[in-house]
């Protein structure tokens, strides 16, 4: 006998109750079936989050017990210029990375919405990066492209231009490329805008067109609006998503986040204090800090959504 | 580059491609031994080193019925972040190869155990050199038996010396002679070929540096740096002036170089390089031109600064439930022949005579050379440092940071060396 057909005779059984309770009997089956995904919520996911939140107050280098520091590793955080030097790395790659892509990925789309022959072909070919970007095997062949005698040198040698810099080994342009990187896997947003602009309905195009308005003009008054949903919510995963960003500069720096920390993104510099550091203590501080971070700029995000974003409704 | 820091990287590029072949084959990491009478034994390297340890590990169990040994394996970053967690989990392998960069974070911290009892008895380390045989004791407890001799050298590659006219020095070379005669390489090549590699970054090697200049680099305590603000300064600002006279190639080249296949001494764009001596081996396996190993420059009337000892060590885990069958297991892998014999020098130069002879190396082989110069440094070399105290990895990831920051002109020798005087008190006092 299944779990519904039990609740249900259950149910029939007491049938002369009154409607909230039927409606709470049904709620508890509904949580009884949840059940599954709850034990692994609370088991897989808030428990360890709540262990590393006790962490984050202790000094912890995982061979030992932890001991119970209170706020040092808070007070560390404040006087770590490691820490501030890969918080400014992250923001400069978020606040430079993310418009970019997501511009690339709505000009694409758009080129794509034109109802090209063979649409599928590129919509396939052009999302490949995003599946890729984040690979191990593409960041190593991004450090040949970008090293001192990789393509782009070549290229460039073959243009006439000598001395250019060592990319990926230069403090002034290794973070550059890896920027590059994450526009470059601008697929995933260009999909979703893809799917959004199919929503715009063409009446409003047509009858702008009787109108006599310009393409720019529609642009700006039917697509842009009509999509703005669509760009806040790729605005705010690809956010999110650019915080997380480590494999590309642990692969690209060697693990280093070099050179001269210019590539040291805030969680690979985690990853060196928890795993070759030994102060798990500090490290899961740090990673209660980029929770918060996160938490607030997307709350900030959705709090400006109020100003620009359209829902037609 | 060429110190433990550029080794585990070649271990790690050359195990990178590898990654999922490797993975797969240990998947026995993590695992829990299947009976009493099985162990398991963990190291770091690359292809040859798995080889090597693999086959010496089968014949071991033929030749004692009963005994199992599983052997895990894995590139020396990836190695590191696993034996952490297996650590933390009160899961460490029985044996695991320890690197000195970490040993005494490991011993410090409760994670190793204390084999005194079995010095001489099960384990023998009595052919083995001094130097060696001292390694592995932090206050006075045995933590680990050394595996190989090492010293810090220099390679030469005297074809591209002479090839841009100049002369290769001699062995009673100074630092400043050292300055006058990279700047002078890089000058007549005009820039094209650098005198020396970039070791502004290098810990490993300010420490023989700072020896010469009768100081240690840590305090006894290991809880702070002995060696001087002033002459982690004067360090900086040594090679910044060789940087400026192209006796060094670019900064940007010197960060580029993160393995043994893009060091420049590899590339053709410096014509000495310095290293641990085994990476003699290393190195010489990528290059047409031979290599020979010299001495590191010292001071006029300086005290010697070189040191033999192991940086590389067998250990037992504190929490392995048959520590007395691992202690043999080490015993075997340092003193048998046929573990000897398969081993030869991938772990690095044999800690001991009778080890030496039974490999009967070719002197002119990039491994005989090696030999060679650990035996005949003599008074050249002077007591083995105390084990690098607990924090000394991250201590050496700073220190190369700095020296990037002054090689970009992002910082200088005197602010450089006062960052990282500040941040060593919150690494060491930790």
């Amino acid at each position: 006998m299944t779990v519904i057909d039990e609740l249900r005779t259950l149910s029939e059984k007491t049938g002369r109750r009154d409607k909230s309770s039927a409606a709470a009997k049904e709620e508890r089956a509904a949580y009884l079936l949840l059940l599954p995904w709850i034990i692994g919520l609370v088991g897989v996911t808030a428990g360890p989050m709540l262990v590393s939140l006790y962490i984050a107050f202790t000094d912890y280098n995982l061979i030992q017990a932890p001991h119970w520091t209170g706020l040092h590793n808070i007070s560390r955080m404040l006087s770590d210029p490691r820490l501030h030097n890969s918080l400014r790395v992250t923001f400069e790659y978020v606040v430079v990375s993310v418009p970019i892509q997501l511009i690339v990925a709505l000009a694409l789309a758009m080129l794509l919405d034109k109802g090209l022959r063979g649409l599928p072909l590129y919509r396939s070919v052009y999302y490949l990066p995003s599946l890729l970007g984040g690979s191990v095997a593409v960041a190593v062949l991004w450090r040949q492209i970008f090293g001192d005698h990789g393509l782009v040198n070549q290229l460039l040698g073959h243009l006439g231009i000598e001395n250019a810099p060592a990319w990926v080994s230069d403090p002034s342009t290794a973070l550059g490329t890896l920027i590059v990187l994450n526009v470059w896997t601008f697929g995933a947003p260009m999909v979703i805008f893809l799917a959004g602009l199919r929503q715009i309905p063409a009446i409003y195009y047509e009858a702008a067109k009787v109108d006599g308005a310009s393409k720019w003009r529609q642009l700006r008054s039917i697509t842009l609006p009509l999509l703005s949903p669509i760009i806040f919510f790729n605005l705010v995963l690809q956010i999110i998503h650019a915080f997380q960003a480590f494999t590309q500069a642990f692969v690209v720096s060697s693990g280093t986040g070099g050179p001269s920390d210019s590539t040291m993104f805030y969680t690979l510099y985690l990853y060196q204090v928890g795993f070759n550091n030994f102060q798990m203590g500090y490290a899961a501080a740090m990673a209660w800090l980029l929770l918060l971070i996160v938490a607030a700029l997307t709350a900030l995000n959705f709090y400006a959504a109020r100003f620009w974003v359209f829902y037609d409704n | 580059m060429s110190d433990v820091f550029s080794r585990r990287r070649f271990l790690g590029l050359s195990a990178m491609g590898l990654s999922t072949v490797a993975l797969s084959a240990c998947g026995s990491w993590g695992g829990k031994s299947s009976g009493s009478g099985s162990l398991r034994a963990a190291w770091y390297g690359g292809d040859a080193v798995h080889t090597a340890l693999e086959k010496v590990l089968a014949h071991y169990q033929s030749t004692r019925s009963g005994q199992k040994v599983g052997g895990e394996h894995a590139a020396f970053a990836d190695y590191w972040s696993k034996l952490s967690t297996e650590t933390a989990a009160r899961n460490s392998p029985d044996v695991m190869r320890m690197s000195m960069t970490y040993f005494t974070d490991y011993a410090g911290r409760g994670a190793l155990l204390d084999m005194t009892k079995y010095i001489g008895k099960t384990i023998d380390i009595s052919t083995m050199e001094e130097g060696v045989a001292g390694s592995g004791v932090v206050d006075g407890k045995r933590y680990g038996v050394g595996q190989s001799s090492i010293a810090n050298a220099v390679f030469v590659n005297r074809e591209l010396i002479e090839s841009v006219g100049a002369k290769v020095p001699t062995a009673d070379w100074t630092w400043d002679s050292l300055a006058s005669w990279a700047k002078a390489v890089g000058q007549s090549s005009n820039g094209k070929v650098a005198g020396t590699s970039d070791q502004s970054g290098h810990l490993e090697l300010f420490e023989p540096y700072a020896r010469q200049h009768g100081k240690s680099l840590f305090t006894t305590d290991g809880k702070a740096l002995a060696a001087g603000q002033d002459l982690v300064e004067q360090w900086w600002a040594y090679w910044q002036d060789l940087r400026a006279g192209k006796g060094t190639p670019a900064a940007s080249v010197t960060a580029a170089a993160t393995g043994f296949e893009t060091d420049p001494i590899v590339t053709g764009k410096a014509a000495i390089d310095f290293g641990w001596v085994q990476q003699i081996q290393f190195l010489q396996g990528l290059m047409k031109q031979e290599l020979e190993i010299m001495t590191i420059p010292n001071l006029p009337n300086g005290k010697p600064g070189l040191y033999v000892d192991s940086q590389d060590m067998w250990s037992i885990a504190a929490t392995s439930t048959n520590p007395d069958a691992a202690a043999e297991l080490i015993n075997y892998l340092v003193n048998d022949d046929f573990a000897i014999k398969t081993i030869g020098v991938v772990l690095g130069v044999p800690p001991s005579k009778h080890a030496v002879d039974l490999l009967s190396l070719e002197p002119k082989s990039p491994a005989g050379k090696a030999v060679a110069y650990v035996q005949g440094l003599g008074d050249k070399a002077a007591t083995p440092p105390p084990p690098w105290p607990k924090g000394y990895s991250q201590l050496s990831t700073l220190f190369t940071k700095i020296s990037q920051d002054i090689g970009f002109g992002r910082s200088t020798p005197s602010k450089g060396a006062a960052s990282f005087y500040s941040q060593s008190k919150q690494i060491l006092g930790a």
